[in-house]
């Protein structure tokens, strides 16, 4: 029996040349049959039917979409078999130590951004100024909190974090508020945090002439429970006479192992930035060191965020 | 940001109940025996990390495996690659090889001993692993050591295996007199022993384990036979507390539990790698191959391109002969043969066959369910028939067959055909990636998952909270929506009408509308263009129509065609379609 209804609409409804509506409210008839050929076709089935549900509530709704996914190793405990591992989904390195004496230095994502990522702005640059002196803010709006600052002779390295409130692309804007500088900034964006905060962050620096050092360790109590994604950002003064970092260089990581570290390098190769988007089993206190792979002076910061 | 794993051919659930773990196993193989995404088996770590296995081997065919009592057994055609894996010992071969017939055990001296023996014993020893329990078939019996007095036996030229997996040997003897239907634990060797000095009495002998035994019968149980899986062996299965394999037309299987298992209680075998050459059952009488194996219950069904066939039986005394239960309906191959559920209940199983047909059978019967979506079927790329897969999933109200196929010039799937066995009705899903192969489980915690790798080699998962593809990647993408009517009369195919407006019920307002019509049997190829995809108004009143005035609305029969597709403001609970209705003015009837 056919789903749709037929309301006349003229005065004499046996006049068969009058208005009529024709009318479907019930789907639940509905599916596809490319195969009938007209003018015969099951006027309650859909020559095409693509990418909905079948009528539940006897009506079509969009299907399911898909997401990232990584399976794994599920102990049937709480947080067994999760996707919510933190991504790094997109970075952003800039280079901008050709543009002597500017005041300001702005980033645009790639991509959108989506709503609720952690976005981190990191960046190196001389001459040294202090700490809070360089205000971050985008073009959402969204609020900027230092989480470390270090420096060492004439250059520093900072990184910022805030909360992404607003989907779409992000412009950020780094200025210095003391003096002119030249910078070498990124913008990462990190997704599936549960914590909206780094959990752990420590920085250092130093000059290291005689070849790669330049450990940084997390503090010892600092535990690494699973669903982790390491961070590491370092920036050197290019004295060795050789190219700077190379992607996925700038750090060894030394702890804890079993991480696959990615990394991508400014274009002008003074700073690199690396991650380590996996987890490891809750194994008890363990530190992260990074060791710095430059034989010069360098500053470094390394940070835990938690899935 | 997605990154390349596996575009993987096969995915199937490992458990490891020792561990209390359960993950997803990834097989690719692309012959080249070369570690890539498309030559690779792996599993994800507690770290989500997916570690390789192994890599299968030159020449590999498709890695297919199943999962038994935390073990992992895989096969692609190649001896080196018959292996097994499990998460705390990672990967062995499977199955033990027996000492070679040219390995014969000698019997060299006799020293002062406590042995008597009337007529004499023989001596059998047989490798064995520790880890997995397993022994081997038995080596070549020793000349009988002949009669005996106050002496021991020096047993020598005892050869160790060259396999890492065994961890030593066992040595058995017969009693007095030779009979080899009843085989007695002597000594456990180590792996690497050459010789051995037996200094037990017969009385001893008989109050040992048995390891071997033959009933009046001819019933064996033990570890006779236990000889490796055809490495040749295709679509591992489990079925009925045996694996079975096919090799060419012939059913191969394991043995079962009970069948190491002596009358002293000792378990001679791991019985997932003991395989009799003589466990074997000719399947067909006729040019026929055997294209997949499928567990049902009781019975195990047997699909060749033909003909699905079914057996039923416990052991090698009652299995039954595979017998044609489903005449000209074959099996195009093994992942496309699914078992399917509604609400729980196992309903019968769906699978398509070489010429393109759908069957949904109940094991008793069956119909072409397919055919309202023949077109769809017809437009399988031949060339990449064999890589056709299925899944059976359900959430919530949905109980879904999903039949993935390569249309056109693509060689990985790219439309997915959704039969929803509560309506009956099938549904087109186009996703933004094409899917390697898909799988549908239950985490250990009950969270059910619908994963999929594509062919990028990237893992992705179904989301009902999402209304992306590849959500939380940057090259997220909007799902595109169409439903198309089929050539409606409006109420009177006779009647030439035109249209007034169409109203439609939907939640998206950017959503395009499009009217074509036809009224001649030539005309429906290529149908007139009433209303080209618009996109709604809103009257006065709040509804969402399109207005057809002045549109060349003067056919007998009109399709309406609605489409959208999702962005940052569509939400999960979108309406996409629940009220379709147009005004309808006849014109005359010639």
């Amino acid at each position: 029996m056919p789903e749709a209804t037929i309301i006349p609409l003229g005065l004499n409804s046996q006049d068969p040349f009058a208005l009529y509506q024709y009318n479907r409210t019930s789907w639940r008839m509905a599916g596809v049959d490319d195969w009938t050929a007209p003018p015969g076709q099951n006027p309650d089935m859909l020559v095409t039917a693509l990418n909905v549900l079948p009528p539940a509530t006897n009506a079509f709704q969009r299907r399911w979409g898909y997401s990232i996914f990584s399976p794994k190793l599920d102990i049937g405990g709480p947080g067994g078999d999760t996707n919510t591992t933190p991504l790094l989904r997109q970075v952003l390195p800039f280079e901008a130590n050709n543009q002597v004496g500017i005041t300001a230095q702005q980033l645009v994502t790639p991509e959108a951004v989506l709503a609720g990522s952690l976005i981190l702005v990191f960046f190196y640059n001389t001459p040294a100024v202090a700490t809070g002196a360089y205000p971050v803010t985008d073009s959402h709006g969204n609020t900027y909190t230092q989480v470390q600052w270090r420096v060492n002779l004439d250059s520093e390295l900072a990184l910022f974090w805030a909360l992404n409130t607003t989907p779409g692309h992000l412009t950020v804007t780094i200025a210095c508020t003391g003096t002119t500088f030249n910078i070498c900034a990124g913008v990462a964006e990190i997704i599936g945090a549960s914590h909206l905060t780094p959990i752990a962050s420590e920085s250092d620096s130093g000059v290291s002439d005689g070849g790669p050092s330049g450990t940084i360790t997390l503090a010892s109590t600092f535990m690494f429970p699973e669903n982790q994604l390491l961070l590491g950002w370092a920036g050197a003064t290019n004295t060795d006479g050789s190219a700077s970092f190379t992607a996925a260089g700038c750090f060894t990581l030394n702890e804890p192992s079993g991480y696959t570290v990615h990394g991508v390098t400014s274009p002008f190769l003074t700073s690199g930035f690396q991650w380590c988007p996996q987890g490891v089993a809750n194994t008890g206190s363990l530190p992260a060191k990074f060791t710095c792979n430059k034989t010069v002076t360098y500053r470094g910061v390394v940070l835990a965020i938690q899935g | 940001m997605a990154t390349p794993v596996i575009e993987a051919q096969r995915l199937y659930v490992y458990q490891n109940d020792t561990d209390v773990a359960r993950t997803v196993i990834a097989t690719a193989s692309d012959a080249t025996g070369v570690e890539s995404v498309t030559n690779n088996v792996g599993y994800w770590s507690a770290a989500s990390t997916f570690t390789s296995i192994f890599v299968p081997s030159s020449g590999a065919s498709t890695v297919e495996g199943v999962c038994s009592r935390d073990w992992m057994y895989f096969v692609d055609g190649l001896n080196s690659d018959c292996q097994k894996w499990d998460l705390d010992y990672g990967v062995q071969i499977w199955g033990i090889v027996a000492p070679l017939s040219s390995e014969l055990m000698t019997i060299s001296d006799h020293y002062t001993g406590v042995i008597n023996l009337n007529i004499g014993r023989v001596y059998y020893y047989a490798y064995y692993n520790f880890v997995t329990g397993n022994y081997s078939d038995l080596s070549q019996p020793s000349p009988s050591s002949g009669p005996v007095v106050n002496k021991e036996l020096q047993l020598t030229n005892i050869y160790p295996s060259s396999d890492p997996q065994v961890t030593g040997m066992v040595l058995l003897a017969t009693a007095d007199g030779g009979d080899p239907s009843i085989l007695y634990f002597v000594a456990t060797l180590a792996a690497d022993a050459t010789n051995y000095l037996d200094n037990t009495t017969e009385t001893d002998l008989l109050l040992a384990p048995v390891y071997q035994e033959t009933d009046t019968s001819g019933l064996t149980s033990g570890l006779l036979g236990n000889e490796p899986p055809p490495a040749s062996g295709k679509f591992p299965t489990k079925w009925n507390g045996r694996l079975w394999l096919v090799q060419d037309q012939f059913l191969r299987f394991s043995k079962s539990l009970a069948e190491v298992i002596t009358s002293t209680g000792v378990i001679a075998g791991r019985y997932e790698e003991d395989w009799p050459s003589y466990n074997s059952i000719d399947v067909s009488e006729g040019a026929e191959t055997i294209h997949g194996l499928l567990a049902g219950g009781s019975t195990l069904y047997v699909g060749t391109e033909l003909h699905i066939r079914s057996m039923t039986g416990n052991d090698a005394t009652t299995f039954s002969q595979p017998v044609i239960v489903f005449n000209d309906v074959g099996l195009l191959n093994q992942p496309v043969w699914q078992t399917v559920f509604l609400e729980g209940t196992p309903v019968g199983a769906m699978w398509l066959t070489p010429d393109l047909r759908c069957i949904g059978s109940d094991f008793n019967t069956y119909q072409d369910v397919g055919t309202p979506i023949q077109s769809t079927l017809n437009s399988i790329n031949p060339a990449a028939l064999n890589n056709c897969w299925a899944q059976f999933t359900s959430n919530g109200p949905y109980n879904f067959y999903i039949l993935a196929i390569p249309t056109g010039a693509n060689t990985v799937p790219d439309t997915l055909c959704v039969y929803d066995l509560r309506g009956h009705k099938w549904y087109i899903w186009q996703l933004y990636d094409q899917l390697s192969a898909g799988l549908f489980y239950l985490s250990y915690t009950g969270i059910p998952r619908f994963m999929f790798t594509d062919a990028s080699g990237d893992i992705w998962a179904f989301d009902t909270t999402t209304t992306w593809d590849r959500n939380l990647d940057v090259t997220a993408t909007g799902i595109t929506t169409i439903l198309t009517t089929s050539f409606l009369d409006l109420g009177d195919p006779t009647i030439h009408k035109t249209l007034n407006e169409v109203e439609v019920g939907t939640s998206l307002s950017g959503m395009l509308v499009s009217v074509s019509g036809a009224s001649m049997p030539s005309s429906y190829g290529s149908p007139n263009t009433v209303l080209s995809p618009t996109a709604l108004s809103v009257s006065p009143f709040g509804q969402y129509k399109v207005y057809l005035n002045g549109a060349p609305a003067t056919d007998r029969m009109y399709q309406f065609s609605f489409s959208a597709t999702s962005d940052n403001n569509s939400t999960t609970s979108d309406i996409f379609l629940d009220l379709f209705s147009t005004q309808v003015k006849p014109l005359h009837r010639y």
